[in-house]
């Protein structure tokens, strides 16, 4: 079985599917149609080439789906970024269809931003792709997608776009890798870099990563984040503090949260006079 | 001295306010409700509300002019008898309108058709008191307050101020008030001889709508994938709504966005309404203006397009229902949008709407969230039994979780899995990075909007609903969040025919069947609500759920006006 394969295969068992959905029969009908994975065996190898074997495959079979994900297009969502607002297909073969989408060019920042963000809502395998996709793109918002939709994949490619965007010259794409790492299940592995984003010049960096430290309780970077308690950043101060609690319930000293209990940031003087009241009980 | 002793003199009788009445502007709905407001609150307040305000009482006359009948419990010796000499205080709208299709009105000479103007008569018997002339001195907002004698401007704007002098010929003597702006006043002194009263002229303020008002229509707008969403707006509230063609707007599905009705009243069953135009000018720029506005219907924006951000759509723009706090009353609720610092609603409509005082302007934070507006944590619903009638909504995190405790680990939810990643109720609690940030949201953000709320609005834990809420990160928003569960807090209050009150939200979609009746966020928050409601819990989940929005985010809703300010809220106008 290829790496891809398995990966498809952990991807959708982590997403689980409507088959696991258990169905009362007395409460109605299921709210997802049955998924049918294509027959076909996934192509191995690059992925420009399983892309291109999915898109031909799709046509061939689908093409209805297959003129319907080419042409759908990302709303204005009410925020005003482009968003697909419909759910993918469930069919696998989709995400080949937008990372083509994605390789073809075309289309606006936004267009592209919208479609890296998708692949994280479709069900087969873009980890691999986006490591490419990640290192070709000029656009940080772009990049901060790709990074985003790392966040689903559990595979060592989408370590890899986490750690690459950490280091990224944008620090919205560092910020964004530095948020995703707490929340992807081998995020621990980048407490390096998460310990080294610390010390970023941008306080979105800083505080994104106390956060990420303190989720994934890096017991090695407290002497770092104690550090952090001083930042000009009330949002860094804020997630030092919280991240020092989370990794040690109780290790801030009282006198820090005496003075934190003073802040001009009512989010960190609130935690710091909750802190120290569970201290004291 | 002589203010402090005319203006507020309680009057009934013959010298009542009148409007053209060709056209009578308010539903029937209205003219009760606001008759039972007024009798209700003459009653209820007493001496307070007796000589409180420099007008108090003047709704009672508005009352008879309406044709309804007396409070039966109304003190039996009523009020006081006014001096001989005394005359009305007028309280009508700005004349903003186009009445006639040609222009707007207040850059006209009265016409017949305008019915904006309100109508001020000197009656004949109390000019009989006197011999000699009569004099109008008109004071305040000169530039903003015409007085006409039929067409002839005689006071205000380039006539001046007065003194007008006038020889009583042994009729009435009828003057036309006409207003230039919202809440603009001024006083109109009538002497003759030792003589003296002081009418005053006001125009009413712009209110904001709140859900606890009859609503008299509902829009939405079709595109492709919303057709359930229509539909179940259609089935319920038939000719009460219209499904807005999305191919004319853009396919700007964000109706709560571009607009907000607020409406203006005045004695006599006027009515202006006026719609919010929003400066973020999307696809339903322009909607007011092709559909709705028209004879008593005004589209106005405030503040610079090319300033706006998402803080300045009409989601972040909204009003309680109303309230006493600290033991002042707001009648027409207050009004509340989300703003930190610079970031938020803009300033120049910021200010216009504290500039109109009845509804007393509060902040709360929204930049948190992606969208950033207010509509997506809280909302007011409707509840008979509650002391308040009402209760606020709020989005909750700890009541989510509590819900989620509940449920099997196991338990499917599919339609999280491939748009959220969460296939099972499993999969939310292990994430632990995602259970953190709720948690966060709630001490940062949602406990302080709580306590925010409970200040200015004068609430308590009995009167908030905790509606069951998690939110997520969402791409490119810089670490702001979005809804993760559909917001049933983003909701919509119906009252379309009086007896019904229906409650449209999100659909869940909590569970792994359609079946809502095993949804446990849909039981959760009906039975934290009164069960008077008649609940729709619709599909939303394309379109307006992914697309980072809800049911309110959707839906535009114009609704009846239910008190008079004149009568019930001069307390908070202060000095206009």
């Amino acid at each position: 079985m290829t790496r891809h394969a398995v990966t498809l295969i952990l991807f959708l068992a982590a997403c689980g599917g409507p088959d696991d959905t258990t169905l009362d029969q007395h409460s109605g009908t299921p709210l997802k149609p049955a998924v049918t994975a294509p027959t076909r065996q996934p192509v191995s190898g690059d992925w420009r080439v399983r892309v291109a074997a999915d898109v031909a495959d799709l046509q061939a079979t689908d093409p209805d789906l297959f003129a319907q994900l080419t042409s759908v297009s990302a709303q204005r969502s009410r925020a005003g970024i482009l968003r697909f607002s419909s759910t993918p297909s469930a069919d696998p073969r989709a995400t080949s269809v937008f990372l083509d989408r994605l390789v073809r060019g075309g289309g606006s920042v936004a267009e592209r931003a919208a479609l890296g963000e998708v692949l994280g809502r479709t069900t087969g395998t873009y980890a691999d792709a986006l490591v490419d996709l990640f290192a070709s793109e000029r656009e940080a918002s772009v990049r901060s997608a790709y990074v985003h939709s790392a966040k689903r994949a559990t595979s060592e490619h989408a370590v890899t776009v986490i750690q690459r965007g950490l280091g990224d010259s944008s620090t919205e794409v560092q910020a964004e890798a530095a948020r995703v790492a707490a929340g992807h299940p081998s995020g621990a592995r980048l407490a390096t870099e998460l310990r080294a984003a610390l010390a970023s010049s941008a306080p979105e960096v800083r505080s994104e990563a106390a956060r990420s430290l303190g989720i994934l309780g890096v017991e090695t970077a407290r002497g770092e984040l104690l550090a952090r308690l001083d930042d000009g950043a009330a949002d860094v101060r804020l997630e030092a503090l919280r991240a020092l609690d989370r990794i040690t319930p109780g290790s801030v000293d009282a006198t820090r949260l005496a003075l934190l209990s003073r802040d001009s940031d009512e989010r960190i003087s609130r935690l710091a006079v909750k802190l120290a009241d569970t201290a004291v009980r | 001295m002589i203010l402090g002793f005319a203006i507020g003199q309680r009057r009934s009788g013959s010298n009542s306010i009148e409007v053209p009445s060709h056209r009578a502007k308010l539903r029937p709905v209205m003219s009760r409700f606001t008759c039972a407001l007024v009798l209700c609150s003459v009653a209820a307040c007493g001496e307070e509300g007796g000589s409180q305000g420099p007008d108090a009482g003047t709704g009672t006359d508005a009352c008879v002019g309406s044709g309804c009948t007396p409070a039966p419990d109304a003190p039996p010796d009523g009020p006081p008898p006014p001096p001989p000499w005394s005359f009305r205080n007028v309280f009508g709208v700005a004349n903003l309108d186009d009445d006639d299709g040609a222009t707007r009105d207040w850059e006209q000479a009265p016409f017949a058709a305008d019915d904006d103007m309100a109508k001020l008569v000197l009656p004949k018997e109390t000019l009989a008191m006197v011999t000699g002339p009569v004099q109008l001195t008109l004071t305040g907002s000169l530039t903003s307050i015409r007085i006409y004698r039929a067409t002839q401007l005689v006071l205000g704007g380039t006539a001046g101020g007065g003194p007008l002098s006038i020889t009583p010929t042994g009729a009435d003597i009828e003057l036309l008030i006409e207003f230039g702006n919202y809440s603009v006043a001024g006083e109109l002194a009538i002497t003759s001889g030792t003589n003296t009263w002081i009418s005053k002229l006001q125009a009413a303020p712009l209110l904001m709508n709140h859900h606890l008002q009859p609503a008299e229509h509902v829009w939405a707008v079709r595109v492709g994938d919303n057709t359930s969403f229509i539909n179940s707006y259609q089935s319920v509230l038939g000719t009460k709504f219209t499904a807005v063609s999305g191919s004319t707007v853009g396919s700007d599905v964000w109706m709560q966005d571009e607009f907000e009705f607020g409406t203006t009243t005045g004695e006599g069953n006027q009515r202006l309404d006026v719609v919010i135009d929003s400066i973020r000018d999307r696809g339903l720029d322009g909607y007011a203006e092709s559909s709705w506005v028209g004879p008593d219907t005004i589209a106005s924006a405030w503040g610079n397009p090319a300033t706006a951000t998402s803080y300045d759509s009409f989601g972040n723009l909204e009003a309680s229902p109303p309230v006493v706090v600290n033991g002042v009353s707001y009648p027409f609720g207050k009004i509340y949008y989300g703003k930190v610092g610079t970031s938020g609603l803009n300033s120049t409509l910021g200010t216009f709407l504290a500039s109109q005082k009845v509804q007393a302007p509060f902040q709360l934070p929204t930049n948190w969230l992606c969208v950033g507006h207010v509509d997506e944590y809280s909302s007011f619903l409707p509840d008979p039994a509650s002391p308040k009638g009402f209760k606020l909504v709020i989005a909750d995190v700890p009541a989510a979780l509590a819900v989620l405790a509940t449920m099997s680990p196991t338990a499917a939810l599919p339609m999280y899995s491939q748009d959220h990643g969460y296939a099972t109720v499993g999969a939310i609690l292990n994430d632990a990075a995602l259970i953190a940030l709720n948690n966060d949201l709630q001490s940062d953000y949602l406990n302080p909007i709580i306590a925010k709320f409970k200040t200015e609005l004068g609430l308590t834990d009995a009167d908030i609903i905790k509606v069951p809420s998690l939110f997520e990160t969402v791409s490119n928003c810089g670490g702001r969040v979005a809804a993760l569960i559909p917001g049933m807090a983003n909701l919509i209050v119906a009252n379309v025919d009086g007896q019904t009150t229906h409650v449209f939200t999100a659909d869940p979609f909590f569970r792994s069947t359609t079946n809502q009746a095993t949804d446990p966020m849909i039981n959760a928050f009906k039975a934290a609500s009164s069960p008077t409601l008649q609940w729709h819990f619709i599909d939303d989940w394309n379109t307006y759920h992914l697309g980072l929005g809800e049911v309110h985010c959707g839906t535009n809703v114009r609704r009846t006006p239910t008190a008079s300010w004149w009568t019930t809220a001069q307390h908070l106008m202060g000095s206009n």
